[in-house]
Formats: structure tokens, C-alpha cells, sequence
């Protein structure tokens, strides 16, 4: 979900003040000077200040795996069973000493790596994944916000012995390590919260990651110290990690440029604009994000498939990337945006042409043009800006477009139920998606409304329930020819995440959905 | 006597409208449209969920019920837990809210000491070009977003000089200073220009009152005039312009705490909204409620100690 | 002008001009004002309200309000034997003082009266706090405040009219000044209350030799009090005299006008007269003899004629150039 970011004034004035004042700073020789005359040496006790968008809300995965202080801070504390690769491309065992599943992927073998332990000195065993696992695959609340992630795919967990646990799917899955595993929120939690009842552990949370937490003040900073038992201390390059809350995304460059801050996630996409500092290096994504004019395709005027073909070849997509995104961005070359696995870049290419769009417009039901109503989320200021911008290219084939700016919960709540005709919004990696099925993560994300009438909810359901590889690779193609029709929506454009560090910290490594695995980075 | 007296009866007087505060704060779940329990649980949370939280929170019982329990629990101290950081909510409160009263306190603080020379000054040297100086500079203040004031004070004061930090509070009284100067000077620079306004109109109204021309009258001028005569008596309607810029300190002091990374109530009710934690944004609505009524209630009392004509009976 | 007078003037104003520029166009409320004001003496200034009365007194104590200024003429002042520019800035709470119209708007809501009283003290004579506070109660009683040791620790706002304004008078005595010029300082007041506090006034002057300057628009109050008095129309003064002369042989149709217009208690009751006409908007005076478009005597050269106050007996000036005014200096 895309945060609203900034106002561009704002920004277009800092960018430039920001460059004078940094070669200022330069002359007068004020920044604060590296201090390379003393080396650090190992026994020197080492400290980061992560600067994120938000504070830790919650340790609990289901509630702050949108924060980006959650998604980097959960995996601190709890120690995740597996996680994806920086390219995405495969995952890794974290807990997880091996992975394994049957020949005919009907179980999946997880064993644990031996004598590990709890913060507090128990040691972790399978009782305890399983009671993780039964968390999630017990909490429908929470399923959609977690984007995908699947606990309908967990049927039982069985122990097979002290280390090692079997996970049954509803039926044979190739695609269960990545949908279910690979994610922070499945940080191993101890069994029963260690005794405590659920609210008491959550106030005060103790897991088997890398470090265990001193304080926390929810969302605004939490203190993490490293835990001397963990098992990987290569993984352990710090003493202690701060997470700190800052909302302001020109307050996390200036926190970066004063050396207040050793890392800041997500900041804004032109931040090499703004950084005025050779002390500050930036760490720009591959796109992992893309903006949608997403539509109900099974009402009029969306379901006349040559009306839509008109709206697709009228939209100027180079002067929305101007106008509504600073140009800061990518034209859409995929549906699904092309740093993350399952893209199909350059499938298609958005076309500006006003002629084609006419002559489709001609052989729709409304050749003399007709109108709908968009929304857009109020406050949203990028897409609303957008949103006028299609309004006057779809102007020049006489239809008319209302647009309706409505406050998030009303938006969302329209927007699900399918009471719309059009709306403006996207596509965000918030985590790793499950591997190359993207498709699953759209459809139970409930892009779409009311996706269920269209013949690729057939797919999906095949994906989901059988994750046989060729019907997901055939649900894809068909996915992109149908958004290649403009079938559900039609792209934008693309967006990609930005971090940045002090250029003393080395190994800082940011994967297209813009996390960051702080602990593996090294002064 | 009357003075003690008079207190007891103005805090009696404000108890129904603590009630009041209560009542509303407590339908805000209630006006709010949709299901409050799907509104905690999200549009995608299924029915049995919806039912068994509707069930825990008991949101069925009848509306009176609801309230007499709300109202009971908030005077017992029990503002509920937040759902999120499983805190109860007074514990979040009790962290935060000393950082907002910094804010506010030093914010005052600080734009009085820029408003009563300022405004004294423009008063005195009306229609001179100290006086539009000040008249077009405080526009200015006023049509600044503070947000923009704090970013540029923190890219054009705390990054050069290093010696405010860019975020956070600190943990001692020293760093606490420190860290408030910037998020009080910008929450200061949206309050003065509206005190000036006030206060030099106040003044002109003052020093052409007949109280002042007869005080001249005897003599009595330089600084003795205006420390005795005009500013005990242009300030009386600063008191209670303080006491109705609260709100919209409140107001700014959400802005200004998000742009410097603030850990108060202000930037704890953005996250609440976003995050949907509905106990945590009563109890700061409920806060924030009872510390407009109370300074409206310190601002009649200082009023009444200063001004001899406030009947204390 | 000076020879021959028995008595040394106090104060003598001469041409005092005061205009108003009020976005551009200029008024003159306050023109042409000459006079002087002897040691000892109470003059009483009477005339119609806006005849520029206030404006005078203000102007000789250098209180004009914003936008009001004094524009041209001198005021002198004796000191000993030597006569000298008047600085109202110096002058103000030392050897003058001003007693307002309005003593429930004229004293400080915020001051307990005592702090009132004993100010001019501390201010212009350097007495210590407490001893002022002493000298304050003291005056209280002077001024005939009954109960002082208790309403000294008042608050204005807690006294009745007449009571402040005995405040007032008590705060200008404090100054020590010789000089009180007093702006109507009854009109607000009761009736019953108006004779006490004239009475007041004409008692202090004569236990402490004050010189008393008495704007007021009650010509009973002049004829009653005042030993000389001057007369104003339209910002200008166009009579003045000893007020048993000026009242028994208006000098001036004016004054004549406003004797007539004085309701009379008499038995058998005389018809209330009024002045004929209104008092001239100020923005567009009329030429020569301001009062000549409600005259009755009014003759062409009226109309060019400049305005000046001549002598018509001693101690008498008027400033009509009718003959018959002139030469009979008599009433009607």
C-alpha cells in the first residue's frame, strides 16, 4: 500500500536548497567528520540507528508487517524459519536447518537447527514452530493483511520429533516453502507465549532472533542488543540496533546527513535529489511497485472490451509519470512490476495513440463517448494528480470522468465489495512475494473487486489449491494477455524503493520490496 | 476565601462537560459508520471474527449500557488496551503525553517571547515601518505550512550547526531541551502572528484608552507606563486568546511532532488512525478533550486572580 | 496685551491651532485660540459639544489623540517672574494636571486606588512606596472620601461614580500641581453628586491656591463658579470676559444665543429658546464669522471678515464686528 509521500513543492524546493546547502556544509567544512584516524576494531562495542517511516507498532508479524520498522525490526527479534534471497529468486533457511518436501509435494518436512534457544534460555523445539504455524493457519483475521500469506495453505502441522515438524497442505503444493515460510511474520514465537497470556507476551516479547529487545516506546523507537546464544553470529554485526520512527521523509535524509541516522528506509524516490552529502550513500530498487487505473469489468462501461482498448491507447502514460510522479519512475512494462519474480517485462508496451483510441472507441457501445466515476483515496496526492491528468486525456474521446476522493476506509470498503466502476491503485511489494505465482498474492489480496466473475479466478483457484507449476506458468500468460486487453486494469507506471546509509556501513544489501537485513550489514 | 471558593466552583462547573467530553469521545465509535468491530478487524476479516470481537468488546450490549461502562472504566483510570501494541492505553498516554506538554509549554513559551515585543512594538510605533515589518512578516508566519518551517529550520539551522538533533526527544533534561527548541520554535512561529495581531490591537486600544491618557496625565511615562498601565491590561485579552488557540495548538503540535520524529500524542494519534487502534485514538481524543476544557478553566481562574472586575462569587 | 493687568497671567495661550488630517482632508477643530489664564483664577471654557473645548485642554497637556495634532500657535507659562515655552511633557503631573469626563473609563480597572493615588507621588516627587500609600489615604480624606483606610485597598470598578472621580481629583492633587484643567467633570455624574464635587473643587483651589481651567457646556455652573470665562464656537473663542459682564452683556450674538437658550426656572415660566440651526460641520466652515449662518445680526462683511477678539471694555474682547454688538456691548 503506498504511503502518501510528500507535497512536490515542498520537494522541488528542498531539492534545490538541498544541494546548495549540502556543498555549504562542504565548504564551511561543518558535516560531521568520519573519524578514520581511530579503526574500529571487533572488540569495540558497534551500534546502528535505523531511521524508518514508522516506529514498531507491534512485534506481532500480522499486525506490523506493513511497518517498515516492523518488517526490518520482527525478524530481529523473532528468528524466521526461511527467508527469500536478496534477488527473490529462491529463499534461505534462517531457523530452518533444512526444508524439505515429499516427492509428490502432498508434506512438507521442516527441521530446525539444533540447541537453539529462546532469549530467556529455553530451548526451541518443534512444539514451538507448531504453535506458530497453528497461529497463523488459525488466524483468518488477519489473512489479508498479510497480503497472501497463506494460512489456508496449512491444513496440519504434525511433530515428528524434537526439531522437526510435517506441514500438510490442503492438497499437493510446489509452492508452500515460499508462500508460507519465506516471510518475516513467521518469526517462531515460544509455545504457548512462554505461559504469559497473548496481550502480557506481546507487551513485553521475547523470541530466538538475533537480538532481544531493552525498550520500545510503540511506533516511535524500540532498542534491540545482540543475544548472545544465537546461532549465526556472523549475523550479528552490531551490539545494538535502534529503531527509530520518523515520519518525515526529508527529516530521514537530514537524520541521514547529520549522522543521526546510520540507515533509512524508504525515502522518497528522489532522494538523490535531496542528499546533499558525500557521507550518505543511496540504494535505489529495481520497480517493485506499480500504479493501476483498476476497473470492474463485468459492468458497463468497463465491459465492453473495445471501450477499455480506447481508454488503454488514451492514456498518456510519459505525462502521468511527469505529472503525477515527478517523473520519477518507470513507463509500466508488466503487470506485475518488473523487479519481482513472475514479471513478464516488456509483455507489454503502454501505447499513446489517440487514433487507435478513436477507432476502438468507434466500434465500442459508446461512440459518441460516455462518462464513469473514479475514485481515488483522498489525500493520496500523487494518484489524485493523476487521476486529473486521465481525465483530460480520456476528455479528448468525450468521456467524461468524475473523480471522487474518498478518506481510505470508505475507498477500501468500495473498492472490496466491488461497489465501483473505476478506481486509481497499485500494486506494492510490501514483503517478498511468494515466488513466481504473483498471481496468488494478486488475487487473494482482492485487487480486483469483483475478480470472481472473470475466467482468471479459475486459474488461481488452481494455483492456490494445487500449485502444479505449468497451470500456474498458464494462469500468468493468461493473466497478461487479459491485462494486455485491459482486462482488471491497466498500468501506469512503475515505482521502485530508496534507502540510504552512511557510507561507513558496507554489505547493506536492499531486495526489490525495500527490506534490509540490518543485522548482516557491517561497519 | 471567594479565590478558593471561587475555584472549587469553577472545577464543580466543569464536570458536566467532562461528562460531555466523555459521552463524545465514547460515540465516536458509534458515529463512525460501519461495524466498529469490522472497522478494528478490516473489510476482509471473516464473519465469525467480526462476531467473536463484536462479543469481547461487547458492542451488543445496549448504547447505554456501553456508555455507563466506558464512562465507569475512564474513571477508574481504564482507557482500554490498545490493540496493537497490547499496551493498555493509559500506559501509552503516560509515555507520550509529557512530550506533547513540552511541546506545548515551550511552543507558548516561546511564541510570547517573540509576540509581546513584537506586538509591543508594532503597537508603539504604529503605521511606522517597524509596524508593517512585523504586520507582513507574521503574515508570512502565518501562511507558512509548519511542517515546511520545521523541515527548513532543521535543513537550515540543525544540519549546519549540529547543535539540534534532527529527531527524537532524548533521554535527559538537557537533551530534552535541546530536542524541543526547533519543534517549539516551528509550533511558535504558527501561534505568534496571531498573538501579535491580537496583542498590538489590544495595545493600541490600550494605550488610547483613557486609563493610559490619564496615567500620562500625572506624568507617569516611559517603561513604567507601558509595565504598569498597558501590558497588565493588553494582555487580559491574550489570556483568553491562549486559551482558544489551544485547539489549534493541538493541531500543530500533531504536525509539528511528525515532522521531528516526536514521540508525543500527537504523532500517536497519526499512527493510531492509520493503524485503526480505536481504544488509543479515544483515549488521546479524550486527552486532548480534557486539556482544551482545562486550560479554558486555568484561563478563566488566571483571569478572575488578575482582573479585579471578575466577580469571584 | 499684558499691560496694565493687575494680576501676572499664569498661562497665556496664543494662536493654537489643531488639525485633524483624516485621509487627506484636514480639519481644524481647534483654530485661532488665544487666551490667559491668571494666577488664582477659575475660567470657565463653555460652548457647544465639538466647539473644540476638550481639544484645547488636551492640547495644552500634550495628551491630542493619534491623528490629532497641534499645528501652530505657543503656549508660555510663568515661572517666577519669567515667562516661558510650556513643554507639556515636563510640565504634565508637575505643574498641571487634568481631571476627565469619565471616571469610570479614566482610572486603571487593574490598580487598587491607593496604588492610584500614591503614583503621582512616587513618580514625580520620588516618595518611597509606603509613604505614598500614606500620603494616598491622607488625600482620600482630603477630597472628603469617608471610610478612607478601608477603600484605599478598592478597586475602582468597586466605587460609585462620584467617589471615583474624587479619586481622580485626589490622583491630579497628588502631582502637586497649581494648574487643574478640568473637562467637564461632572457630566457624568449624578446631579445630586455634580454640586458636591464642583463644591469640592472650588474648596481645594482656595485651601491650596490652585488655578482652575473648567470646560464645561452648563452655563449655570460658569455663572455660579467661574471668575472669567470664555466662550468657543466652531474651535474658535469668541468671547471672553469677567462672567458676571459676559453674562449680564453678551459681548457676542453667540453667547447671547446660548444665554437664551439656558432653560430658566422662573415663575411664570419663560419658553425654552433654542439656538436656531445646527452647529457647523467643521470639514466646511463658513467663511469669515463662523457663527454668521445662524445669526440673526449677520451683514455682508461678515461674510470677509477675519477673525480677531478686540477689546471692547477691559478685561472684555469679542470677536463680532457688529456695530451695534460693538459699541453697546449689551445685551439684547
Amino acid at each position: 500500500m503506498t504511503r502518501t509521500r510528500h507535497l512536490i513543492g515542498l520537494l522541488l524546493v528542498l531539492a534545490l536548497v538541498g544541494s546548495a546547502c549540502g556543498s555549504d556544509a562542504d565548504d564551511a567544512g561543518t558535516t560531521a567528520a568520519t573519524q578514520e584516524s581511530t579503526a574500529p576494531t571487533a572488540a569495540e562495542p558497534s551500534e546502528i540507528v535505523v531511521g524508518c517511516s514508522d516506529g514498531v507498532p507491534s512485534w506481532d508479524g500480522f499486525i506490523a508487517f506493513e511497518n517498515d520498522c516492523g518488517a526490518v525490526g520482527i525478524p530481529l527479534l523473532f528468528d524466521v524459519v526461511a527467508f527469500p534471497t536478496s534477488d527473490l529468486s529462491d529463499s534461505e533457511g534462517i531457523a530452518a536447518a533444512s526444508i524439505t518436501p515429499s516427492d509428490d509435494f502432498s508434506v512438507l518436512t521442516v527441521s530446525l537447527r539444533p540447541e537453539m534457544t529462546f532469549h530467556n534460555g529455553d530451548p526451541v523445539t518443534s512444539a514451538d514452530l507448531k504453535f506458530t504455524l497453528d497461529r497463523i493457519a488459525n488466524s483468518e483475521a488477519w489473512s489479508y493483511t498479510l497480503g497472501g500469506f497463506a494460512p489456508d495453505l496449512i491444513t496440519q502441522v504434525d511433530i515428528v520429533d524434537d526439531l522437526t515438524v510435517a506441514i500438510t497442505p490442503p492438497s499437493p503444493n510446489s509452492e508452500i516453502e515460499s508462500l508460507g515460510l519465506a516471510h518475516f511474520a513467521v518469526g517462531i514465537y515460544p509455545k504457548d507465549f512462554g505461559g504469559m497470556s497473548e496481550e502480557d507476551f506481546w507487551t513485553n516479547p521475547y523470541g530466538s532472533g538475533p537480538y532481544q529487545l531493552v525498550s520500545w516506546t510503540p511506533s516511535d523507537e524500540a532498542t534491540l542488543e545482540k543475544f548472545d546464544g544465537y546461532h549465526t553470529p556472523a549475523w550479528q554485526n552490531f551490539d545494538q540496533i535502534t529503531l527509530k520512527g520518523i515520519p518525515d521523509d526529508n527529516a530521514r535524509i537530514l537524520g541521514l546527513e547529520s549522522g543521526e541516522l546510520d540507515l533509512g528506509l524508504r525515502l522518497p524516490t528522489n532522494a538523490s535529489a535531496i542528499v546533499g552529502s558525500d557521507d550518505v550513500e543511496l540504494l535505489v530498487g529495481d520497480p517493485s511497485a506499480v500504479s493501476e487505473l483498476i476497473f470492474v469489468a463485468n459492468t458497463p462501461p468497463f465491459d465492453d472490451v473495445e471501450f477499455r482498448r480506447a481508454v488503454w491507447y488514451a492514456l498518456n502514460r510519459e505525462d502521468l509519470l511527469a505529472g503525477a510522479w515527478d517523473g520519477v519512475g518507470n513507463l509500466p512494462s508488466a503487470v506485475i512490476p518488473s523487479a519481482l519474480p513472475g514479471a513478464t517485462s516488456g509483455s507489454i508496451a503502454p501505447v499513446y495513440d489517440l487514433d487507435l483510441a478513436r477507432e476502438h472507441l468507434a466500434k465500442s457501445a459508446y461512440p459518441d463517448g460516455t462518462e464513469f466515476e473514479l475514485l481515488v483515496v483522498d489525500g493520496d496526492s500523487p494518484r489524485q494528480t493523476a487521476a486529473q491528468i486521465i481525465q483530460s486525456n480520456l476528455a479528448e474521446l468525450e468521456i467524461n470522468v468524475t473523480i471522487t476522493a474518498l478518506a481510505f476506509a470508505e475507498f477500501f470498503d468500495r473498492f472490496t465489495t466491488g461497489g465501483h466502476q473505476a478506481v486509481l491503485w497499485g500494486y506494492e511489494a510490501v514483503v517478498a512475494p511468494p515466488s513466481d505465482i504473483i498471481g496468488y498474492y494478486f488475487a487473494t489480496a482482492g485487487f480486483f473487486g469483483n475478480w470472481d466473475t472473470t475466467e482468471a479466478f479459475d486459474h488461481f483457484v488452481t494455483i492456490q489449491t494445487t500449485g502444479e507449476l505449468a497451470t500456474k506458468q498458464a494462469a500468468i500468460a493468461a493473466y497478461e494477455t487479459m491485462m494486455a486487453e485491459g482486462v482488471f486494469a491497466i498500468p501506469l507506471a512503475e515505482r521502485f524503493w530508496v534507502a540510504g546509509h552512511r557510507a561507513e556501513l558496507s554489505n547493506v544489501v536492499m531486495n526489490p520490496t525495500g527490506f534490509i537485513w540490518i543485522n548482516r550489514a557491517t561497519r | 476565601m471567594a479565590r478558593y471558593g471561587f475555584i472549587a466552583k469553577r472545577v464543580a462547573g466543569i464536570v458536566p462537560l467532562l461528562l460531555g467530553v466523555i459521552f463524545a469521545v465514547f460515540a465516536l465509535q458509534h458515529v463512525t459508520p460501519g461495524d466498529p468491530a469490522r472497522l478494528i478487524l478490516g473489510a476482509r476479516a471473516s464473519e465469525e471474527a467480526v462476531e467473536e470481537l463484536r462479543s469481547e468488546l461487547r458492542f451488543d450490549d445496549p448504547v447505554v449500557t456501553q456508555f455507563v461502562r466506558y464512562a465507569g472504566n475512564v474513571f477508574q483510570g481504564d482507557l482500554g488496551r490498545s490493540l496493537r501494541a497490547s499496551k493498555p492505553v493509559t500506559s501509552i498516554i503516560a509515555d507520550r503525553l509529557p512530550v506533547t506538554l513540552w511541546l506545548l509549554g515551550a511552543g507558548v513559551v516561546l511564541s510570547l517571547l517573540i509576540s509581546i515585543p513584537l506586538g509591543t512594538l508594532a503597537a508603539m510605533r504604529q503605521a511606522g515601518w517597524a509596524d508593517h515589518a512585523i504586520r507582513g512578516v507574521s503574515l508570512l508566519g502565518l501562511t507558512l505550512p509548519p511542517f515546511w518551517v520545521g523541515i527548513m529550520l532543521l535543513l537550515f539551522l540543525a544540519l549546519p550547526t549540529g547543535w539540534f538533533p534532527i529527531t527524537g526527544f532524548g533521554d535527559t533534561f538537557s537533551e530534552h531541551l535541546r530536542s524541543i527548541t526547533l519543534p517549539a520554535l516551528t509550533l511558535a512561529i504558527s501561534l505568534a502572528p496571531i498573538q501579535i495581531r491580537s496583542l498590538r490591537s489590544a495595545m493600541i486600544e490600550v494605550v488610547e484608552s483613557d486609563a493610559v491618557t490619564t496615567a500620562r496625565s500625572l506624568g507617569i511615562k516611559g517603561w513604567r507606563l507601558v509595565s504598569r498601565h498597558v501590558i497588565p491590561n493588553a494582555v487580559l485579552p491574550m489570556i483568553t486568546l491562549l486559551a482558544v488557540e489551544v485547539g489549534y495548538m493541538l493541531f500543530g503540535a500533531v504536525v509539528v511532532e511528525a515532522t521531528f520524529s516526536l514521540p508525543g500524542l500527537g504523532s500517536e494519534m497519526i499512527t493510531a488512525v492509520a493503524g485503526r487502534d480505536f481504544a488509543v485514538v479515544q483515549g488521546i481524543t479524550l486527552v486532548f478533550a480534557v486539556m482544551v476544557v482545562a486550560i479554558h478553566l486555568l484561563a478563566d481562574i488566571a483571569l478572575a486572580f488578575i482582573d479585579p472586575r471578575v466577580e469571584m462569587a | 496685551m499684558v499691560e496694565g493687568r493687575m494680576s501676572k497671567p499664569l498661562l497665556i495661550v496664543e494662536d493654537l491651532r489643531v488639525e485633524i488630517n483624516r485621509h487627506g482632508s484636514i480639519v481644524t477643530p481647534v483654530d485661532e485660540v488665544s487666551f490667559e489664564l491668571q494666577q488664582g483664577e477659575i475660567l470657565g471654557l463653555v460652548g457647544e459639544s465639538g466647539s473644540g473645548k476638550t481639544l484645547t485642554l488636551k492640547a495644552l497637556m500634550g495628551l491630542l489623540p493619534p491623528g490629532v495634532v497641534q499645528v501652530g500657535g505657543s503656549i508660555s507659562s510663568r515661572s517666577g517672574d519669567v515667562l516661558q515655552p510650556l513643554d507639556p511633557e515636563k510640565a504634565r503631573g508637575r505643574i498641571m494636571a487634568m481631571i476627565f469626563q469619565e471616571p469610570a473609563t479614566a482610572l486603571n480597572p487593574l490598580r487598587r486606588v491607593r496604588d492610584l493615588i500614591a503614583e503621582p507621588f512616587i513618580v514625580g516627587h520620588g516618595v518611597a512606596r509606603n509613604e505614598a500609600r500614606a500620603k494616598a489615604v491622607a488625600l482620600m480624606r482630603a477630597v472628603g472620601i469617608p471610610d478612607p483606610e478601608q477603600r484605599s485597598r478598592a478597586y475602582p470598578h468597586q466605587l460609585s461614580g462620584g467617589l471615583r472621580q474624587r479619586v481622580m481629583i485626589a490622583m491630579a492633587l497628588a502631582t502637586e500641581s497649581t494648574l487643574l484643567l478640568c473637562d467637564e467633570p461632572t457630566t457624568a455624574l449624578d446631579v445630586t453628586i455634580q454640586d458636591q464635587i464642583l463644591g469640592l473643587l472650588v474648596e481645594l483651589k482656595r485651601e491650596r491656591d490652585l488655578t482652575l481651567v473648567l470646560v464645561t457646556h452648563d452655563l449655570a455652573v460658569v455663572s455660579e463658579l467661574c471668575d472669567r470665562v470664555a466662550v468657543m464656537y466652531a474651535g474658535r473663542i469668541v468671547e471672553t470676559g469677567a462672567t458676571a459682564d459676559v453674562f449680564a452683556n453678551p459681548g457676542h450674538p453667540y453667547t447671547a444665543a446660548l444665554l437664551a437658550a439656558v432653560p430658566r426656572f422662573e415663575p411664570g415660566g419663560g419658553d425654552l429658546t433654542t439656538i436656531g440651526g445646527s452647529p457647523p460641520d467643521l470639514r466646511n466652515v463658513p467663511s469669515g464669522c463662523r457663527f454668521r449662518t445662524r445669526c440673526q445680526y449677520a451683514f455682508e462683511e461678515c461674510a470677509t471678515a477675519g477673525h480677531r477678539l478686540t477689546h471692547v471694555a477691559d478685561e472684555r474682547q469679542t470677536a463680532c464686528i457688529h456695530p451695534a454688538w460693538i459699541e453697546r456691548g449689551v445685551a439684547i
